[in-house]
């Protein structure tokens, strides 16, 4: 069997699936649910709980401002980071949804974005636990702690093992994470350019 | 453009060139279901785009690359099933094509041994049987034209020695 012997017949051949819904005007409104588009959802969604952050530590840092006890600074510090980040993975979502330009730029443009920012991502995740680690260590120097002395009774060797223990499992549990959600897809785009070659 | 006419302009481009978006669900999706979840992720990025389609591409063009696109990047995940498809779940309802009962078991063939190559392919197999140019394939895939012409040549090997074991 040829190829070029069976145009004519392929012209004929597509037709309709079955049950298809046809009202376009109907189906632009829907929203996407493909994975891409449910992963949007999801960071879009993390990004509406900020507001509540900032209810929950306004009222603390209106009546007592910026001295506040360290675990309140941590604790703000660790979920203002989660809201960067939630931002950073949303218009990551958002920058490789586009399905226009060439099929082999495209791909070579998700895969691109995609690696550079899951790198970049675990680099800053675990730079940004790292100022918040040295300045827990200042305010234990500069006394800028109130009324939360454990910290500073612990010994300095077993603070800074402490610290990282704790920068060591952030980078692996992020590096996981970012595997599992991206690393199949980033595999699939790859093996997909390999296949243009 | 209003709203509306931007519309009425977008169901009727759809309308004409339905044919497309049918040929990518039929060759990337392997099941009725799955047809009609693509089918409907690509109209709806189709229209996303198009509110941004400046016309500098034939529309055609444009289509081709939306919703390949969709169908081979949309990000889903493989599942490891332990169902196996039957081929026919693969072929698309010829029952009023017009088409003779030996041209249907050829067509039938010929999407068999089409679902058996690689995504890729797969697209520049259907560029190919919808009759465009080795031009417009390369606006569509982005692959230079020497190669593409090297990829068909061996594309037609492929699908001469699949049906001829089927």
């Amino acid at each position: 069997m040829e190829l070029d012997e069976l145009r004519d017949m392929w012209a004929k051949s597509a037709t309709p699936p079955t049950a298809i819904n046809y009202n376009i005007t109907e189906l632009i409104y829907r929203d996407a649910k493909g994975p891409l588009a449910m992963l949007e959802k999801k960071f879009k969604a993390a990004l509406y709980l900020f507001p509540a952050v900032i209810i929950l530590f306004g009222g603390t840092f209106i009546s007592d401002g910026a001295n506040q006890s360290v675990i309140t600074w941590l604790l703000f510090g660790i979920l203002f980071t989660e809201f960067l980040f939630s931002l950073f993975n949303y218009i990551t979502i958002k920058q490789i949804q586009q399905p226009a330009g060439s099929i082999k730029h495209n791909l070579l443009k998700r895969a691109f974005v995609l690696q550079q920012r899951t790198q970049n991502y675990l680099y800053l995740h675990v730079g940004l636990y790292l100022l918040m680690a040295v300045l827990l260590e200042l305010s234990v120097y500069l006394n800028f702690d109130v009324g939360h002395n454990w910290w500073r009774n612990i010994t300095p060797v077993l603070r800074i093992a402490i610290i990282i223990v704790f920068l060591t499992a952030q980078y692996f549990i992020k590096r996981n994470s970012q595997r599992q959600m991206y690393g199949q897809y980033i595999d699939k785009l790859n093996e997909l350019i390999g296949q243009m070659e | 453009m209003k709203q509306p006419d931007l519309h009425s302009t977008f169901i009727d481009l759809i309308k004409q060139h339905e044919r497309i978006i049918y040929k990518v669900c039929y060759l990337y999706a392997d099941t009725e279901a799955n047809r009609q979840d693509l089918y409907q992720e690509i109209i709806i990025q189709v229209w996303k785009g198009y509110q941004k389609f400046r016309g500098d591409a034939k529309f055609s063009t444009w289509l081709y690359q939306v919703a390949i696109n969709t169908a081979i990047a949309g990000f889903r995940k493989e599942k490891k099933s332990i169902v196996v498809f039957n081929d026919d779940a693969m072929l698309p309802d010829m029952g009023d094509t017009g088409l003779s009962e030996s041209e249907t078991a050829n067509l039938e063939q010929l999407y068999m041994a089409i679902n058996k190559l690689n995504d890729i392919e797969k697209a520049l197999v259907m560029l190919y049987l919808d009759g465009n140019s080795y031009e417009e394939m390369e606006n569509v895939m982005g692959i230079p034209n020497g190669t593409l012409r090297v990829k068909m040549t061996r594309i037609k090997e492929k699908l001469r020695q699949l049906t001829k074991n089927n």
